[in-house]
């Protein structure tokens, strides 16, 4: 379609084209130059005089996206988002994938154990958009799309979030300035577009939203909430809108997809984690990864009148807090966007319970029932999910406010910890101190050969508790180094009387939780144990938790937490 | 030229090119430093008559130096950069012309390489500042005081672009340091210094180039001018053999790996950044007078010799039954070509050459089996002649799949050895200890060992107890899910240190690379057969480009090459008949412009406020040039400063019209420093040409005026006078407050232009009629046939082919009395220098008048090095018979490899003995007064064995007894 297209630019005079040919750039690809004289076809209005100030503005602001798109440049929020406003409506396809320098950096800081890394900024990705071009083929290019953006997704978003609710001024500013794009899926009538556009940025922080006409929408009292319905003939746009950029320093994009069917089984509620693992049925998926907890939690907040939705309420409901927490899911949406003939746009989360990975509910694939709306929130203050109707209902939560939103009534849930809570649980672990080391002697001493898994866990019942055991896969432990040969393994942490006792890594579950039960019971072979306060992290922010330490430990280097302390306790 | 492992690969594969510097340093008297005399003959015992100074690689390592604290503000760096080049100018000690040439501003081919540093050094240096912000910070709140060191400013390269004020500064310190020096330094007594400036345009060394050039075109040159080259980059290398000069030596700070950094937090030694503690600094000696003193070894320079390097290339070269005559010149012309293909400044270099693969010898095997086919070379005089290049980039296509095949199969060995190595380092305990009664014992244990008893049975037992313990290990090989605690933890292990691998997309190694590649690097599909021209036709004309650039200097200010990656080789079809000529006339950009082209807007604080605001506010007509974070590909590599900056080329024509606006806003000051200028020549009042000079101001002669060739060496060039010139009786203002002003002065400055030709004038390639091949340095290949007499090859380690080796013999080594007898075998030369000091303090108090000719330093009389030698250094023959011959003995006279390595550089020992040596050495052995030292050394030295050594003439002159 390279060559094709670029000839001749649609609905545009021959003298346009002409006016447009005398700026491109001699070695632009022919793509990317097409693109960009949608660009300026479209921004130019009057055809300006050659050389005017205009123009060259013009140009410069066609160079800035077009260098955004396909060379990975970020620049200065201000102009990132008057490029961007200026391109909305313009679909790429196949935009290439970059990582920017910072996220690189940002990177090897964060595998360095450099004790200052903690206000490393994250990486996180530029998503590229892609759209279909106009209806008639979109249903091809669904297919021709290809992943965009982002590789190694999974937990820059969580992280960010976590961070942002950390308060911490610097980081908030970067991830301000890194996530740059929202998705905004929206009618597109070529004229019009521009300025209803704006109107929906401008006016409703939430974006617009687009139904899939075709599809049979199970949701009834969602359909048409937003001011844009489109008119299903319409064709189906995705904009690309810049989102964060403005206000909110860290509009994180989170899509809950809440598959009715998951809805609907307990098991799935239970576990909170609708996992619509859509990268996998087409690659097509542009990843977003978001804490659940804090969207499902937000969204009752948000005011918008979408999260009245059924699905979206049953939704909260399901994942309130507490059992969403039970499960400890770190929770990586993938936002996936499958414009096609004018139904689908899909957004996709991926829970990641470590129980139950990969439970692919929903697949873009079957987007006849899968509706995502994604909702890109401009001003901090309030987003709605917007919904898109269909049997799922997708919501997505960006932003800030959303996180704030999360953050707030996990606080109000859990009480910060204070030394009562160390200091009440102390006594219990004395006595287990006790019974491990008579089964350490029993056992004729700390060895390798020891079952420790075992011992550990019949020293616990002789006390009369139990062991907590987690697990999660250790691709999705934000905090540890990334390692591609690693990625199958998991992480075992142990907890008893929510007090953290230590944290292994495996091949499997077992061997994860051997490990895990080795370093908890070296704890024990010192003179005490002492329960205390530290720090640690959890999602890329530092969090306080309750950790058994032997008397001579340091509280520094914990590993980080698989589940967040403050719903555990 | 960006290619930092060329330098190694030379000088691994040419060893004999590098000559260590010999230095002679001052010395100290009642605390003051007794200056050294550089008129006097030059230590390395070879006399330069042109140095040339590539300022840029000076400042850097004045700026950033390695073994002294760095400087603290722009005034010590100044001092340091003077002092600096006082030490290469007394290693050097040339005698008719000094060149400096700073940075000017460079082609627009090179801008994108500035640029791309200059973006990542802004980024660094910020990251370096927060970091130790943050350290500060951290330290601060423990309550400790931070050592506060005031180190210059981390992205001091941006400061190093020709246009900011540091440069201007720069060039007026080096005029008041050359003045300086002209009026009180005998040396530069009779120099020629031309200093080129950053207002010049081009960059340093390509300005000397063409100096070089220029000076050899015209009729007055000398082509037996021995030139040195000052700078560290590889390509200079390529520029010394493109000029075709037989005596070219490149002089270089020694490269040593790994060493310590001081901590850019406080400024101390031992620990880094992120380790500082803020601890005070510990007071070095009784009064801190050691401060300064830091626990590293001085930066030592090397030469590098073209003239050696010309003759290893001469044999790696040489083809016989070429269908046309070989002209060796001409081969090294192609030679120097095909490097650029490996990397250069200018273009990335194409992705199947990596020079640590051996992508040099693989060319030149794969153009000496071309060249057969060619009928000619592929260059002339730094024209490219693109048929035969397109034979030689196919051949190289052909091969290109299994460069990469192998590349991944060596990648994954590599990986895998080094996996092993760290799983065996691992193990904390060897794989096998004998036990029981073989069990290993403590040393110092008061218990002896019982007596071994029954062995066998004890052997079985260890056998038996072995396959026990070996089994073990296998238990964690169990599949997964079972209860395998062994696995568990050995895999966590493994993995915890295997480092991360960037993603590779583009998977050379597997079919459909080409697709692949052009669509990652690209952004288009492998169908996109005129986008892949264009690429490839880009490339052409850049090696085109870079070829004239160095061969007849630069063929367009303008041309760049217009992406971020390089072609295949393959895919250099058809390409004969490409155009490689380039638009004429183009000119520079001025130097605050290319301050724009290749700065960050966080740098813009160089600039004038207006300047700085196109890089800033959104609504600038070209703030697409300067985004805040910018795309990394590593491109199969492992860190960020490796990886290719995907950097959005500036387009010069935007550029230009933006800045049209705001050059009303420059202050008269920053319009001076951002007009192009030339160069001064500076002269003291006791050179020929300073009269001249002097005759021109008075007569306000305002034509240029051609200089004399006879009063300067030949040098040629137009002098027109100058408005900020240096002139005699008038005072020259000391720009740094710590120096002070030069009241008498008498040096001379005046504009100094190249001698010009006609545009289309050729430089040729070529040995000029008259140039003297140096003496050959390699062992000639058929030594050991023509060579009857049977000596062995001795390598030349010197300039100097017959420098005479040093030894003490027997008997000196004995008075000397320290030396353990196992020690000389391996004695170095620092050992030895310290003996010969000791020996010279020894000897001085009873031979007050000859006591000099001991200190190695100050052997050399006025003259030349032809000068006496010391009795003990002339006289390696031991008396036969008088001792027997001892290890270290035989070692010494056994003309064996160690001997020069030794020995050597104790100062020049034996030139070619000519009738006045003899004369003068007998006058000085038959000075009287001789210690009963010397008088040992004397008697020892009588030649009565017949001489083993062939390199001692036998005809040395035997000292009278004494």
């Amino acid at each position: 379609m390279a060559g094709k297209a670029a000839g001749e630019p649609l609905g545009r005079t021959a003298e346009e084209a002409a006016w447009a040919e005398t700026l491109r750039g001699a070695c632009e690809p022919e793509h990317h130059w097409r693109y960009r004289r949608e660009f300026l076809l479209r921004n130019v209005g009057e055809l300006p005089a050659a050389g005017s100030a205009q123009l060259q503005r013009l140009v410069s602001l066609s160079m800035v996206w077009a260098n955004h798109v396909f060379l990975g440049c970020r620049y200065p929020p201000q102009v990132m988002e008057r490029a961007l406003e200026m391109a909305e409506g313009i679909q790429v396809t196949n935009a290439p994938v970059h990582t920017t320098r910072d996220e690189l950096v940002a990177k090897v800081k964060k595998r360095g154990i450099s004790s200052s890394n903690e206000g490393v900024e994250e990486p996180c990705k530029r998503q590229a958009v892609e759209k279909s071009k106009d209806s008639k083929d979109a249903g091809k290019d669904v297919k021709t799309t290809k992943a965009e953006g982002v590789k190694e997704t999974e937990s820059a978003l969580p992280k960010k979030q976590e961070k942002s609710t950390s308060k911490d001024p610097e980081t908030s500013q970067s991830t301000c300035s890194t996530d740059q794009e929202i998705v905004i899926v929206s009618d597109t009538e070529t004229e019009e577009k521009p300025a209803n556009a704006e109107s929906t940025a401008e006016q409703k922080p939430p974006s617009s939203e687009k139904e899939s006409g075709k599809k049979p929408c199970s949701s009834p009292p969602k359909e048409g909430k937003c001011e844009n319905v489109p008119s299903p003939e319409k064709k189906t746009v995705v904009h690309v809108a810049p989102l964060a950029v403005k206000s909110t320093p860290q509009a994180a994009a989170v899509v809950a997809a809440v598959p009715s069917a998951a809805k609907s089984t307990p098991q799935a509620a239970a576990v909170a984690t609708a996992v619509p693992s859509t990268s996998k049925s087409t690659s097509q998926a542009t990843v977003v990864a978001a804490a659940v907890p804090p969207a499902a939690k937000s969204s009752p907040q948000s005011s918008t009148p979408q999260t009245s939705s059924a699905l979206l309420s049953s939704k909260t409901q399901v994942g309130a807090p507490t059992s969403v927490s039970k499960n400890g899911a770190q929770v990586s949406s993938s936002l996936l966007l499958a414009p096609k003939s004018a139904k689908v746009a899909a957004s996709l989360l991926a829970a990641r319970s470590g129980a139950q990975p990969g439970s692919s509910l929903l697949t873009s694939k079957s987007s006849a029932q899968v509706a995502a709306s994604l909702l890109a929130a401009r001003s901090g203050a309030q987003q709605g999910p917007s919904r898109g109707g269909a049997q799922a209902g997708a919501s997505l939560l960006a932003s800030k406010s959303g996180s704030q939103a999360g953050e707030s009534p996990a606080k109000a849930l859990c009480k910060p910890l204070t030394s009562e809570d160390a200091k009440e649980r102390q006594p219990f672990f004395n006595r287990l101190y006790k019974a491990v080391a008579w089964k350490l002697v029993a056992v004729g001493g700390f060895s390798p050969n020891v079952n420790h898994a075992e011992l550990l866990n019949s020293s616990i019942q002789s006390v009369k508790a139990t062991l907590d055991v987690a697990f999660v896969p250790l691709k999705e432990l934000a905090d540890l180094p990334q390692n591609k040969s690693s990625l199958e393994n998991i992480v075992c942490e142990l907890r008893c009387k929510s007090v953290y006792l230590g944290t292994g890594c495996g091949k499997s579950m077992e061997n994860a939780k051997a490990v895990a039960s080795r370093e908890a019971l070296k704890l024990f072979l010192k003179k005490k144990v002492i329960v205390k306060i530290c720090k640690r992290k959890y999602k890329g922010s530092e969090i306080e938790d309750l950790v058994l330490l032997d008397e001579e430990s340091k509280p520094s280097n914990l590993p980080p937490a698989l589940r967040n302390p403050r719903e555990i306790l | 030229m960006g290619v930092p492992a060329f330098f190694r690969w030379l000088s691994r594969k040419y060893p004999s090119i590098i000559v260590n510097c010999v230095e002679e340093k001052a010395k100290e008297c009642n605390g003051v430093k007794v200056p050294i005399d550089t008129s006097k003959p030059n230590p390395n015992e070879v006399e330069f008559d042109n140095l040339y100074l590539d300022m840029n690689g000076i400042i850097h390592p004045c700026t950033h130096p390695e073994d002294k604290p760095a400087p603290k503000n722009e005034d010590e760096m100044m001092v340091a950069i003077f002092e600096y080049i006082d030490r290469i100018f007394n290693i050097v000690r040339p005698r008719r012309l000094l060149y400096m040439a700073i940075d000017g501003v460079a082609p627009r081919a090179k801008m994108n390489q500035q640029r791309s540093r200059r973006f990542r050094a802004s980024k660094e240096g910020m990251e370096a500042a927060e970091e130790k912000q943050k350290i500060r910070q951290e330290i601060l709140a423990k309550g400790r005081a931070v050592a506060l060191s005031e180190v210059f400013p981390r992205e001091s390269p941006c400061l190093m672009t020709s246009g900011t004020e540091f440069m201007d500064n720069l060039a007026k310190c080096l005029r008041y340091y050359i003045a300086d020096r002209l009026n009180s330094d005998p040396g530069w007594k009779n120099l020629t210094v031309i200093l080129s400036d950053a207002s010049a345009p081009g960059e340093g060394e390509h300005k000397i180039m063409d100096y070089i050039r220029r000076q050899r075109a015209q009729p007055n040159h000398d082509p037996n001018t021995h030139h040195c080259l000052c700078g560290a980059d590889a390509d200079l290398i390529m520029l010394g053999l493109a000029t075709h000069e037989p005596n070219f030596t490149i002089i270089r700070e020694e490269f040593k790996p790994n060493k310590p950094k001081p901590c850019a937090l406080c400024n101390q030694m031992g620990h880094e950044v992120k380790d500082c503690q803020g601890l005070p600094r510990e007071k070095q000696g009784k009064h801190d007078q050691f401060a300064d003193t830091m626990p590293v070894s001085e930066q030592e320079f090397i030469f590098i010799r073209l003239c050696v390097l010309r003759e290893y290339l001469e044999r790696e070269l040489t083809m016989a039954s070429l269908p046309f005559t070989f002209d060796f010149e001409r081969s090294i012309d192609d030679w120097v070509f095909m490097c650029f293909f490996v990397g250069n400044d200018f273009l990335p270099h194409l992705p199947s050459l990596e020079i640590r693969e051996g992508a040099i010898d693989r060319l030149v095997n794969i153009y000496k089996n071309v060249v057969h086919k060619t009928g000619g070379y592929l260059t002339e005089s730094g024209f490219v002649n693109l048929q035969r290049v397109q034979m030689i980039m196919l051949a190289v296509g052909e091969v290109e799949d299994s460069i990469f095949k192998k590349r991944k199969d060596d990648d994954d060995n590599f990986k895998r050895r080094q996996k092993e190595k760290r799983k065996r380092l691992k193990r904390d305990h060897p794989s096998f200890i004998p036990g029981g009664q073989f069990s290993p014992q403590a040393l110092g244990n008061r218990s002896s060992p019982q007596a071994i008893c029954n062995p066998r049975q004890a052997a079985f037992e260890m056998r038996m107890h072995n396959s026990t313990t070996s089994a073990s290990p296998n238990t964690s090989l169990t599949p997964d899910g079972s209860p395998s605690l062994g696995g568990g933890i050995k895999r966590k292990s493994e993995d915890s240190d295997s480092e991360p691998e960037p993603e590779d997309n583009i998977r050379l190694w597997e079919t459909g690379w080409k697709q692949r590649y052009y669509k990652n690097k690209f952004d288009v599909d492998a169908s996109d057969e005129k986008f892949r021209r264009k690429v490839v036709q880009s490339y052409v004309e850049g090696l085109c480009w870079v070829l004239r650039y160095y061969y007849q200097g630069c063929a367009s200010w303008n041309w760049y090459y217009p992406f971020h990656y390089a072609p295949f080789a393959s895919d250099f079809e058809g390409i004969a008949d490409m155009p490689s000529d380039f638009e004429k006339g183009s000119k520079p950009f001025k130097p605050l412009e290319q301050l724009m082209g290749v700065f960050p807007a966080a740098s813009g604080n160089f600039l004038p406020p207006t300047w700085r605001k196109l890089m800033t506010d959104p609504e600038s007509s070209i703030i697409d040039f300067y985004p805040e974070d910018f795309a990394i590909d590593l491109n199969g590599k492992k860190y960020a400063w490796q990886g290719v900056a995907l950097l959005p080329f500036v387009d010069e024509r935007r550029l230009r019209a933006a800045l049209e606006e705001v050059y009303p806003d420059l202050t008269p000051e920053e319009t001076r420093r951002n007009s192009l200028g030339g160069d001064v020549l500076f002269v003291g009042k006791h050179h020929p040409l300073c009269d001249f000079i002097v005759e021109q101001y008075k007569s306000k002669n305002t034509e240029a005026v051609d200089i004399p060739p006879e009063l300067c060496h030949g040098i040629q060039g137009k002098l027109t006078l100058n408005d900020n010139a240096v002139l005699p009786d008038q005072v020259v203002e000391s720009p740094v407050p710590m120096l002070r002003d030069l009241t008498q002065n008498s040096a001379v400055s005046i504009s100094f232009k190249d001698p010009q030709f006609a545009e289309d004038f050729v430089f040729k390639a070529t040995v000029l009629p008259g140039a003297k091949k140096p003496a050959p340095v390699l062992k000639p290949g058929d030594w050991e046939k023509t060579n009857n007499d049977g000596r062995p090859w001795r390598p030349q380690l010197g300039f100097n082919r017959d420098r005479k080796p040093v030894h003490l013999d027997q008997s000196a080594f004995r008075t000397l009395g320290t030396v353990p007898r196992q020690q000389q075998g391996a004695m170095t030369w620092s050992v030895f220098v310290a003996h010969a000091a000791w020996l010279c303090s020894l000897a001085s108090p009873a031979l007050p008048h000859s006591a000099p000719s001991f200190c190695p330093a100050d052997l050399r009389p006025q003259e030349s090095w032809r000068g006496p030698t010391p009795l003990f250094q002339q006289t390696p023959q031991r008396t036969a018979g008088a001792a027997p011959l001892l290890a270290w003995n035989r070692m010494l006279q056994s003309p064996g490899q160690f001997q020069p390595a030794q020995y050597q550089g104790l100062g020049p020992m034996a030139y070619p003995q000519r009738p006045e040596d003899r004369l003068d050495r007998g006058r000085q052995v038959g000075h009287e007064g001789l210690s009963p030292l010397l008088a040992l050394l004397c008697c020892t030295a009588a030649p009565l064995a017949p001489n083993p050594c062939p390199a001692v003439p036998t005809d040395t002159p035997h000292p009278p007894a004494a």
